[in-house]
């Protein structure tokens, strides 16, 4: 409890620091010892405090004020780049074998350092274990977390596929970012106070832990068919049109897109689809890697929903925004018409079970080539960021909306025949 | 499919019961086991995670009998104070040829490429070396042997329609682990001795998956390094009750065996320009639990012996942190248990007496991991030559593993030769 006092107090200073000695060019952050009357001593002398901290005083020096210093011979700490990594907005990589991506347990204690940090603003939950026993975690971000407000929900959902790693960051930082801009921001502040933002950045962990330590191009989760194969495919398990044809998904056990034996048969996608009914979500992002486009209902068919020039203007909506912080272009389009058909998938689902908008992002890059599932460690910063303003976005519409009708009661009079298509690479 | 690498080490016999129980009482969550790979983990080495050393081929073939046993140098390896009841001047080598059956490693058989029946590591080695001397009651011996193999079958799966390679994967993982000792043995009287041994361990294991994928111009290498080092003890004692019956007993202490790892994942898409690396490094650890043994042999008259061991390893204290996370291994307690039986045949050879020692045993061997329960059930057949101050001695161990529903099968042949400089005691 001390520790995490101390370290909550250093983080506090970090933000103080940055928010006042790096908007000077050339200045550092430098501490000295601490001793009776040293702080009055060295205000007298004009030089700027910024706070006292662990048995040491703080203050931003130009050059000069660092010559002044080894003047009066006073030793000094150069505080600039042990702050600098502290920052916030520069979250410190995860660490590990899968270097800056995060593993199931680097998630798990990232996941709870936010809920310990912010306690009035997260809260941790879960909503279920994986088949290997691991847990599935959601993050709850809301003013008063620890209460039921009964207010509209917004889910964003990571890494149905294990080989998607970048599926996973892209939710988490968008947690972080809306705990510690909560107190500066004030569309964060406004999301945060009028919804419930839930977070489950991670719902294949057992797959992922394979990615990770035996083979990096694993997608499904861990099920031991009864073929002797491993795998379903956690986004062909949901239960609207589940099966609905054979090239959506497959009933092959091998297939990287096998659907299983049954709707949600499998504890990661029954645990989101109950987490689901227990909440007023208003929107639903789930993240995949690649191909940089925005995909809504249906992919199960080429057909538009019945709200599809809403669900496009949405997506327009959505890519133009992101667009603007590196430049990139992001797709968008009917799933079955963007990429490829898929049944039993969870946006699909999630409009059908209650007409929200739900959108499935696939991450860049836009192709293979350019490096298909993996992703420099150094793009998932930009990568958030440009999806950044893409949630805030759906976050304010989805908490502006009223609640919605089933989608799966308006399927039936819109859906068109379905086209048969070939079987493209599963994304 | 395979490939040749120094071989392992031993284990020995065992026998086991109630352990089970508690074990299946301790039962992991549903499917735990569909990750842990169990008996081939990265780090298992060959054949059986319960390694006591390079024992000796007499050893080998008495069911693996080694706590009191001393037929040459190996036996100090687990019991010190065998030592003093070794000739004067002792030299051992040994060497070993084995094969053992694997199902499912690394991405064979846990979803990634399948197999229609077991694969298979050979592997031969001169694996052990060793000296002794005595001094006024005093006994000192050295030695250096081979204590682990973590070598794998190289996997190569390639698509080649209309004869143009399109895609191939590749696995390969090899390493080993030896281990120097120096040790030393105390006579406490004409009946009892005891022993102690300081023992250092280092060792190698690399592993490798490739992914290569011609047609779209792209290609995955994961390797991963490590550079392991530790060092442990152990104690020993020796106590003849009467002539022609020996109990020995000794204790290992846990080894944490350091682990300086590296890691590199790489995507190159030449055509594109694309390279993305992931690299890492680490200092990690495998912390081992300590063994403690205790085994009996008898001397029914001038031709004949039995021998029985038995060795529990404290298995539920296995550690594994694996570039700075600690890895899951859901392992329990275990016994084991050996028992064979000797008959000297007299003969002449070059006008000299010699002694023709023919042996049996067998070997229970119960694996670690909860899931599944799996054991390695053993007969070891053996023979040697004992004429003046030479001893050679040849071991034979076949048997099958239970448990899996795959009856991986193990084999082993070792070889050892041992020259006394000075007539045996006792």
């Amino acid at each position: 409890m001390k520790n995490a006092l101390r370290s909550l107090m250093f983080m506090g200073l970090a933000v103080l620091l940055f928010s006042s000695a790096f908007v000077m060019d050339r200045t550092e952050v430098v501490s000295v010892a601490k001793s009776a009357g040293r702080a009055a001593w060295l205000t007298s002398l004009g030089f700027d405090l910024l706070a006292e901290h662990d048995g040491r005083i703080f203050l931003v020096a130009s050059p000069e004020d660092l010559a002044r210093l080894a003047d009066l011979r006073l030793p000094f700490r150069d505080e600039t780049a042990r702050l600098r990594a502290g920052h916030p907005a520069e979250p410190a990589p995860a660490g590990g074998i899968n270097g800056d991506y995060h593993s199931y347990r680097e998630l798990e204690a990232e996941l709870t350092a936010l809920a310990q940090n912010y306690p009035s603003l997260a809260k941790l939950s879960t909503i279920g274990r994986s088949l290997e026993g691991r847990n599935l975690y959601a993050l709850k971000v809301s003013d008063n977390a620890a209460l039921d407000e009964q207010e509209p929900a917004f889910l964003v959902v990571g890494c149905h596929h294990a080989r998607e790693w970048i599926s996973v960051e892209v939710p988490l930082l968008f947690a972080r970012h809306l705990l510690e801009e909560y107190a500066r921001n004030g569309e964060v502040q406004d999301i945060v106070n009028r919804g419930e933002i839930w977070v489950v950045p991670l719902l294949n962990p057992d797959g992922l832990e394979y990615s990770i330590h035996v083979y990096r191009y694993w997608r499904k989760n861990r099920r031991l068919n009864a073929d002797g194969s491993f795998g379903i495919d956690l986004n062909r398990n949901y239960g609207y049109k589940w099966g609905y044809d054979d090239v959506g998904s497959s009933g092959t056990p091998a297939s990287e897109v096998y659907r299983g034996t049954a709707p949600f048969s499998e504890p990661e996608t029954d645990a989101c689809q109950r987490f689901f009914r227990q909440h007023d979500f208003r929107a639903l992002v789930s993240y995949h890697s690649y191909s940089q486009i925005i995909l809504y209902p249906w992919g199960y068919i080429d057909a538009p929903t019945d709200k599809d020039a809403a669900l496009a203007e949405m997506a327009r909506t959505m890519a133009e925004l992101m667009r603007p912080v590196n430049g990139r272009l992001y797709d968008f389009d009917r799933a079955a018409v963007g990429l490829y058909t898929t049944n039993g998938d969870t946006t699909d689902w999630a409009y059908a079970e209650s007409g929200i908008p739900a959108f499935t992002i696939e991450l860049p890059p836009v192709d293979i080539l350019h490096g298909g599932f993996f992703n420099k460690e150094t793009d998932i910063l930009p990568l958030f960021r440009e999806n950044l303003p893409a949630l805030l976005f759906l976050a304010q519409t989805a908490f502006a909306a009223p609640s919605q009708e089933s989608g799966n009661e308006r399927d039936e009079r819109t859906a068109a025949p379905p086209r048969r298509g070939g079987d493209r690479g599963k994304d | 499919m395979t490939t040749a690498r120094p071989l392992f080490r031993r284990s020995s016999p065992v026998l086991l019961s109630s352990l089970v129980v508690l074990a299946l009482l301790a039962y992991p969550p549903t499917s735990a086991a569909q990750l842990v790979l169990g008996q081939y983990e990265d780090e298992a080495p060959l054949r059986t995670w319960n390694s006591l050393g390079p024992l000796g081929a007499a050893s080998l073939g008495l069911g693996e009998t080694c706590f009191a046993l001393a037929a040459d140098t190996t036996a100090a390896f687990v019991n010190p104070a065998l030592l003093a009841r070794l000739p004067k001047y002792t030299v051992t080598l040994s060497a070993s040829l084995s094969a053992a059956d694997l199902y499912r490693f690394s991405v064979l058989n846990t979803g990634v490429l399948e197999s229609a029946g077991n694969t298979r590591e050979e592997s031969y080695a001169l694996d052990y070396g060793g000296a002794s001397f005595r001094w006024r009651g005093w006994t000192v011996g050295i030695s250096a042997g081979l204590t682990a193999d973590y070598g794998r079958p190289d996997l190569l799966y390639e698509y080649a329609p209309h004869g143009s390679l399109s895609y191939s994967l590749s696995s390969d993982q090899a390493g080993f682990r030896r281990t120097f000792q120096a040790a030393v043995a105390r006579d406490l009287g004409r009946r009892l001795a005891l022993g102690i041994g300081f023992h250092l361990s280092d060792g190698h294991l690399e592993r490798r998956v490739k992914e290569d994928t011609p047609s779209a111009g792209y290609s995955i290498l994961d390797e991963k390094t490590q550079e392991l080092r530790g060092f442990f003890f152990t104690a020993g004692l020796l106590w003849e009750p009467v002539d022609g019956l020996r109990f020995g007993g000794a204790v290992r202490t846990p080894q944490t065996l350091k682990s300086t790892d590296q890691s590199l994942l790489q995507y190159e898409a030449p055509a594109a320009g694309t390279l993305i690396e992931i690299g890492a490094e680490a200092e990690d650890s495998y912390d081992e639990p300590w063994m403690a043994g205790a085994g009996v042999t008898w001397a029914i008259g001038p031709r004949f012996l039995a021998a029985a061991d038995v060795a529990y390893f404290a298995w539920s204290e296995y550690r594994v942190s694996y570039f700075d996370e600690p890895l899951r291994r859901d392992f329990r307690d275990i016994v084991r248990f050996g028992a064979g039986v000797q008959y000297d045949l007299a003969t002449s050879l070059f006008g000299r007496p010699a002694l023709l020692p023919l042996r049996a045993g067998f070997v229970y061997d119960p694996q670690p991991m909860k899931a599944p329960h799996s054991g390695y059930r053993l007969l070891t057949l053996g023979a040697g030559l004992v004429i003046e101050g030479l001893r050679i001695d040849l071991g034979l161990l076949v048997g099958s593993e239970s448990g899996s529903g795959r009856d991986l099968a193990v084999r082993r042949i070792a070889l050892t030769l041992s020259y006394a400089l000075a007539g045996a005691r006792r």
